[in-house]
């Protein structure tokens, strides 16, 4: 062979290589490439928008499509009796350990979107856009602090305040803040809330936190800063802001019970926060009708006496307690609960009712249905309204009154006289019943028997028949313990007493 | 009762009995050495010129540069290229054969003019070479830890890859063997758990090509040999992936002269080799009329209400159970979706080589049908290994590879797949019930589905393609010292559709998926060599540049709505369920060096050093280096040992270095944002929202390992017998960890570098030529024990938990014990009777009849901190055993290999004691009575805490003895086949797979079909696809 072409292709060779070395120089430094990166985010007014949208999904994965949510606040309660299967069964029992599992679950995403709350306020006065968009993306990530806070502080009583974003090692040593203090932050998040957010949205950005929701959620903070454990006694703030609600025309009090979880009406103004789904749109659905359904009822539609793609294992085993408590021609019952039903084996059940409420509107697959699940109705502000009334002073027949019976005889249920409510704590009771039946489900009775002192009596009377009255030992179950895995990692955080 | 129990179960824990049986059995059938007397004949003494071949005994291929030398002289000659050699001498001379290998044979001419001699290989691997990184060097001058097999050390018998192949054969390589799927990958482990976050599993690298999409690129049918890097000195030239130890897959080339046709047809048939004890119909009925009533009465029932007044159907009773049970048919569901199998394995290879070309070229066709229906495996591949001369100082090559790969797995070691349900459905369900065509029976739970349906209904094909292409070229640049420059691809993909008739998705509809995923895998090396040898020294040295990068692309479609399941292509689906596809990553930069040379051949030394960089590690922290140091002194050499003439070779190894693991994820030093949407706006938009996903790190970095090695090598009578002993201590430091952090944080855990763990271990492989006459046998038998300990975890020492399902905590790993250890109750019988039972501390709601648990801290309560660390699923000894015998043309090999002192937690177990479905056959032996309680270890037939509370009741003595092969051969005799024109070799042989195995779990128990991480490792749900005792005929042909 021809000696000097074999030095010519090895030069080429040797050519080639060299600048494969030296391409390959500058490939070091690979960013990914289907993934967005923490660094690079929050700096335009689009990514500050993101980042809040991600706190209305955060809004909506603890208070629907978690199970922690109902796990630990409608399983607690006396509407429902769990099984032993699921971490639940211990909640509905009394049993709960800091070892807990939802327990930490349900820690760890409160501050997870916390910190994505954190992160966007930091931010977001650094980024170029116009003050008033400025105002209302902090309005809305102070309004989704506010309400992960006010979960946090009546789920674990005072834990401790982050505020803005912080270093794993700052991490170590936060401590524990007193309930007070927590509630001095919601009131101050909401506060400004207010102030920062718009009255209204244009069609493409309706289901956003407003002024309204603000109000309604600061008042009914009011309310529980009024009750068990601090008494505080704000009625008169809270009253004051139930009142501007009301006083503005922007809602709507229905006139059938069911019309409020009919799909048709599910944006009509009977709704001051709502959370937002939608079906076939990539886990975008609510959970709540499958989820909360009888796992052994038949994937037929409603009509047929199933519910379309079944139930699950994972249900609200609805208490006997609760079943019988409603009054005969109450039509909220038939409304929240499916007392006759058709099992997967053919045949009709009617000694197991299981939860109704929700089932209703487009379905695509199991936990994919279109329906949005209500946070704060207008009917809780109307309700919370009368009962800043009658806790101010209780006014025979006066507009407590009529709100009371307004709901009463919405349920087709014959109004109640100052006759039969003779006084300020035969309202409170009544109160108490109307609201069971009124938002059942709706993981609203727990906090409401606590913040009333009541959930020591109620619970007491409602678990010793199981045989699990000597589970409830005080007040201390009020709230739950410090999960133990964050008393692991941060012994600084004291437990609760009585775990 | 109690005290019974558990000493019956010691009784099978197979323990310290095993280790005096193999090795009195070894030495008490260790042979009696016949030693040959030479007679001299001084009579007569003429000078003949004597011709003949030299070849292995065992392939019958002629062996080049085979010494033969007559006794006493110096004069010798080397045989040729076809074995031949000629050479004058005395007639009543003795000539010596000897090659490097071989065991040496001296033969007394006695007035022949023809002898032909075939050498049978040593057992010493000290005088073959060695793949090492980077280049190969003589055993004899090896000073790190390396363990080989070659191509005959294999089974014969058909083998999907090549981590099934290397079970039981290697000292310090654990291969765990999770499952029988047909073409599963195992799992391989070098010397231990290496890492507690990442993969553990060693880098593989196919005729130097480092490949990261796993052993499906290459045919076992092709390999030449197999080199474990095992120490740290030996890896460190790997770098950054080399702490998990390094597997060195060398495929074969041309050899030999003339050119070898060969054919190789095997065919086997496969049953299956266990089943899991499940109640029959009878047992069933009666265990679940039992467990529902006992339930009910737990949840305030009474077991004489009607099922009308149970709240729940899991407290239902069949009426048909109580007046009619004869009525139920008695399904074995697990043999109904059993079959047997064939397997087939074809190849055709042509090799050669002349002085300008050297060439090897195959094709394969394996095809592996599954002992479960519907299963399979098929594999088509090519290879072509060609390297040819360009002028005197230029090579160029190209190593190819191709294949196509099609097989077929039903979800079969799921929880929820068929094998998993053909001992949960219960034997009373008809054979077409429990799918939505046959209705559900109504008394059993809906979501155990037929497995005959799920077997035969799913669909989940899988089709991948794999290519391999390393183009080479050395080029000798002056004397000694050479470059060889290589450019090579990877590009591998799969495809996988995957099909669920709404038939067995409860009436939820069908459902359509396809993913589909492919690498692309750059390489570039760049190494200078230089070589020089002297006759009292040498010394051989390196540097080199090398650069790849690497993309992986994947997608994923899920639609539902068909019509019907006619059509199983995803354009029949209405419903767009979802659909995604997303890509990463990575490069590494590296440059290399090492310095190897010997002494007066006894003194040797050889130091390396990486450099790497890495496009995964944080910005601040990118580049890496990698030193090493080892030393060899070969004692068997040094004069004062020539007078031990029994000793044959002695060297004394050790060695440090540090290695790498990058398998630290593509991006996880930056910080990720998660896609949080959510609906907006009247129209229901849905908008795009984004939540901080991780907590951004710039000094992340590789894990380090730091690996002392001690190793003693040696050959004595003759190399008759060889054996290497190691000792090594390997600290794992910067271990990535996701650290329990404050989740007020906004994280519950972030990635950093703060673990540390250490392997300490024993190794010993034995060879030995116990019988070297007309009747050979041979030996090989290799231990290895390894201990592990995580000295650090995260900043504040936090245990790290592993989970069993169901949140149930299952393992634990804590500073100072070994990585992933089963931490859970501690069973301590069931209650029998009251007076038992007000005896002990209870859990929960327990009553008389549940499981009785130990009161670890004694402090009269059982609660949480009476979990305790129970066992561990890493052996603390495994072993494999070859021993190959051959007579005249046949020729016999039994494999054996086994572990003991580890566990096994099968979490099944929480779900079997539920009669929803059937249970596991030890419910036979449950508590029923106080009267009747059974063997004190099963506790009551009813759903209690029981069943949700781990505890050592659903462990398992995971030790195991098998003869995994047996394999008889016989090759036909050459003055045969000689009559045959064209044919130059035909063997055929038999082999059984799986011949016995004595174990305590199902014939699987290797298994972790729920978890087999790190730190969640050997958690099964009883649900593996069983394994195969598998008969194999085959045959071999050489034109």
């Amino acid at each position: 062979m021809n000696k000097r072409l074999i030095y010519g292709k090895i030069q080429i060779v040797c050519f080639y290589f060299l600048l494969t070395i030296l391409a390959g120089c500058s490939k070091l430094d690979k960013v990914p490439i289907s993934q967005k990166s923490v660094e690079g985010f929050y700096q335009t007014e689009n990514q500050i928008n993101q980042a809040v949208i991600g706190g209305y999904n955060g809004l909506r994965t603890v208070w629907v499509t978690s199970q922690t949510s109902y796990m630990l606040t409608e399983s607690r309660s006396d509407n429902t009796m769990q099984g032993v299967a699921y971490d639940d069964g211990a909640v509905s029992r009394f049993e709960v350990k800091p070892d807990l599992a939802i327990l930490s679950t349900a820690w760890s995403q409160y501050y997870h979107y916390i910190n994505s709350c954190n992160q966007l306020l930091k931010a977001s006065p650094n980024v170029q856009m116009d003050d008033i968009k400025r105002k209302q993306y902090e309005g809305e990530a102070k309004f989704q602090r506010a309400l992960f806070y006010f979960d946090l502080v009546r789920l674990f009583g005072g834990v401790p305040i982050v505020t803005t974003p912080i270093t794993i090692k700052e991490s170590y040593g936060v401590k524990r803040s007193t309930v007070e203090d927590v509630y001095n932050l919601i009131v101050k998040d909401l506060t400004e809330a207010i102030e920062d957010l718009p009255l209204s949205y244009n069609d493409t950005n309706t289901g956003r936190a407003t002024k309204w929701a603000a109000k309604g959620f600061l008042g009914k903070v009011y309310l529980f800063r009024s009750g068990y454990p601090l008494q505080k006694n704000e009625w008169e703030k809270a009253s004051a802001l139930f009142k501007e609600i009301i006083n503005s025309g922007q809602f709507q009090f229905f006139a059938n019970y069911e019309d409020i979880y009919n799909f048709s009406f599910e944006s009509d103004k009977q709704q001051v926060f709502s959370i937002k789904f939608k079906a076939g749109a990539n886990g975008n659905g609510n959970p709540f009708p499958t989820r909360n359904a009888s796992n052994d009822i038949k994937p037929v539609s409603s009509a047929q006496g199933g519910l379309p793609f079944g139930g699950s294992p994972y249900n609200l085993f609805l208490s006997g307690d609760l079943v019988n408590s409603y009054e005969d021609g109450d039509i909220r019952k038939e409304v929240s609960i499916l007392s006759s039903w058709l099992h997967k084996s053919g045949e009709i059940i009617t000694t197991l009712p299981t939860c109704k409420k929700y089932q209703n509107g487009t379905v695509v697959a199991a936990n994919d249905w279109d329906i949005d699940w209500i946070a704060l109705s207008y009917t809780d502000v109307l309700m919370m309204y009368a009962e800043c009334l009658n806790e101010l002073s209780y006014v025979p027949s006066g507009e407590s009154f009529t709100i009371l019976n307004n709901v009463r005889q919405r349920a087709k249920l014959s109004p109640k006289t100052a006759t039969e409510i003779p006084d300020q704590q035969s309202f409170r009771l009544w109160m108490e019943k109307e609201r069971r039946h009124e938002f059942a489900f709706e993981n609203l009775r727990w906090f409401d028997l606590v913040r009333t002192d009541r959930a020591l009596d109620v619970m007491k009377h409602f678990l010793t028949p199981y045989g699990f009255g000597a589970n409830l030992k005080g007040k201390e179950q009020y709230i739950y313990p410090i999960p133990q895995s964050v008393i692991d990692v941060t012994p600084s955080i004291e437990q609760n007493p009585g775990y | 009762m109690k005290k019974r129990q558990l000493n019956v179960r010691r009784l099978y824990s197979p323990g310290i009995g095993w280790i005096f049986l193999f090795f009195g059995l070894f030495f008490i059938l260790f042979p009696v050495y016949a030693t040959a007397t030479i007679h001299e004949n001084t009579v007569l003494n003429v000078d003949l010129i004597i011709t003949g071949v030299v070849t292995d005994s065992k392939t019958g291929e002629p062996l080049t540069g085979v010494s033969v030398i007559p006794k006493g002289t110096t004069n010798g000659t080397i045989t040729d290229d076809n074995g031949m050699y000629k050479i004058q001498t005395k007639e009543n001379s003795t000539l010596i054969f000897s090659a490097v290998g071989y065991i040496s044979q001296e033969i007394i001419v006695n007035r022949r003019v023809i002898i032909n001699v075939a050498l049978q290989g040593g057992i010493s691997n000290l005088n073959e070479v060695v793949v090492i990184g980077y280049g190969k060097q003589k055993a004899s001058n090896i000073t790190g830890a390396i363990a080989k097999i070659s191509a005959q050390d294999l089974d014969e018998r058909p083998t999907s890859r090549i981590d099934h192949a290397m079970a039981g054969k290697l000292s310090g390589v654990q291969v765990q063997e999770i499952s029988g799927t047909p073409g599963k990958a195992f799992s391989v482990k070098v010397r231990g758990t290496s890492s507690i976050s990442n993969s553990s599993s060693p880098l593989y690298v196919v005729d130097g090509y480092p490949i990261s999409s796993g052993l499906d690129n290459i045919n076992p049918n092709d390999i030449e040999s197999i080199e474990v890097l095992k120490d740290a000195a030996s890896a460190a030239i790997y770098g950054s992936r080399g702490s998990s130890g390094v597997v060195l897959i060398t495929t074969k080339t041309g050899k030999g002269g003339k050119p070898v046709l060969q054919f190789d047809a095997n065919y086997g048939i496969q049953e299956r080799f266990s089943k899991v004890d499940v109640l029959n119909r009878d047992e069933y009925i009666a265990f679940a009329i039992e467990e529902r009533n006992n339930t009910w009465k737990l949840q305030g029932g009474n077991p004489s209400d009607p099922n009308s007044a149970r709240s729940s159907s899991n407290y239902w009773i069949d009426p048909l159970w109580l007046t009619n049970p004869s009525s139920f048919p008695d399904n074995d569901w697990q043999d109904l979706i059993s079959r047997k199998a064939p397997v087939q394995n074809y190849q055709l290879s042509a090799s050669g080589s002349n002085e300008n070309v050297k060439y090897f070229i195959s094709g394969n066709y394996f095809n592996q049908q599954g002992i479960i229906l519907n299963s399979y495996y098929k594999r088509l591949s090519f290879r072509a290994n060609v390297e040819t001369k360009i002028g005197k100082r230029v090579n160029l090559g190209l190593n190819l590879f191709a294949n196509s790969l099609n097989s077929n797995d039903n979800g079969s070691d799921g929880n929820s797949g068929p094998v998993s349900r053909s001992t949960r459905v219960a034997p009373i369900v008809g054979l077409t019930q429990q799918t939505e065509a046959g209705g559900y029976y109504p008394f059993h739970a809906a979501f155990y589905l037929n497995p005959i349906a799920l077997a035969k209904e799913i669909t989940n094909e899988t089709n991948g393609k794999n290519i391999l292409a390393n183009i080479f070229t050395t080029i000798n640049l002056a004397k000694n010292l050479s470059l060889r420059s290589s450019l090579g691809a990877n590009y591998t993909d799969a495809f996988v559709q995957y099909y669920l008739p709404n038939d067995i998705n409860r009436g939820v509809g069908s459902n359509g998926r396809i993913s589909s995923s492919y690498v692309e895998n750059y390489l570039n090396e760049n190494i200078l060599t230089y070589n020089i040898e002297k006759s009292s020294w040498n010394v051989n040295a390196l540097a080199g540049f090398t650069y790849q990068d690497s993309k992986t692309v994947s997608e994923f479609l899920d639609k539902g709505g068909f019509p019907d399941d006619e059509i199983r292509t995803l354009n029949m689906g209405t419903i767009l369920n979802s659909g995604s596809s997303s890509a990463t990553a990575w490069s590494l930069m590296s440059f290399l060096s090492r310095i190897s040379t010997s002494w007066k051949n006894k003194y040797l030394l050889s130091a390396s050093i990486r450099r790497d960089g890495s496009s995964r590690f944080g910005a601040d922290n990118q580049w890496g280096w990698f030193p090493a140091l080892s030393v060899g002194w070969r004692i068997g050499q040094e004069t004062f040992m020539q007078k031990v003439d029994f000793i044959n070779e002695m060297k004394l190894r050790a060695s440090y270095g540090t290695a790498g693991n990058n398998s630290i994820g593509d991006y996880a030093a930056i910080g990720s944002l998660s896609s949080a949407n959510y609906v907006i706006g009247l129209n229901q938009g849905v908008v795009p929202g984004f939540i901080p996903g991780s907590f951004s790190n710039r000094t992340l970095g590789w894990e380090k390992t730091y690996t002392f090695d001690v190793g003693l090598d040696l050959s004595v009578f003759s190399n008759r017998i060889s054996m290497s002993f190691d000792y090594y201590r390997a600290d794992v430091k910067d271990l990535l960890l996701n650290v329990q952090i404050p989740p007020i944080s906004g994280f519950s855990s972030a990635v950093s570098n703060v673990g540390a763990i250490r392997n300490t271990g024993l190794e010993l492989e034995l060879n030995t030529a116990n019988l070297t006459g007309r009747f050979k046998w041979n030996t090989s038998f290799n231990i290895s024990h390894n201990k592990n300990k995580v000295i650090a975890l995260g900043s504040n020492g936090a245990p790290i938990y592993g989970n069993g399902g169901y949140n149930f905590i299952v393992t634990i790993t804590q500073i100072g014990k070994p990585i992933g250890s089963y931490y859970m109750f501690q069973q301590n019988g069931v209650f029998k009777d009251q007076k038992d039972f007000d005896l002990h501390p209870h859990y929960k709601t327990q009553n008389i009849g549940d499981i009785k648990y130990e009161d670890i801290n004694g402090d009269g309560v059982i609660d949480a901190d009476d979990r305790t660390i129970v066992g561990n699923n890493s052996p603390k000894y495994f072993w494999g055993l070859q021993n190959s015998f051959s007579y005249q043309n046949f020729d016999l090999a039994v494999s054996m290999d086994g572990q003991w002192g580890n566990k096994l937690l099968d979490i099944g177990n929480s779900q079997a004691g539920q009669s929803r479905g059937n249970v596991d056959g030890y419910w036979r032996e449950r508590w029923r009575s106080p009267e009747d309680p059974g063997n004190g270890w099963v506790p009551r037939a009813a759903v209690t805490s029981n069943l949700t509370t781990p505890s050592t009741f659903w462990l398992r003595d995971a030790s195991y003895l098998r003869v995994r092969t047996i394999a008889l051969g016989f090759s036909v005799p050459r003055s045969f086949i000689a009559k045959v024109k064209g044919i130059s070799g035909l063997r055929l042989f038999a082999s059984v797979d799986n011949v016995f195995m004595h174990d305590h779990f199902n014939h699987n128990p290797q298994t972790g079909t729920y978890s087999n991480t790190n730190t969640n490792p050997g958690v099964d749900f009883d649900s593996a696809y069983p394994l195969a005792r598998t008969f194999t005929f085959g045959i071999t042909v050489k034109f």
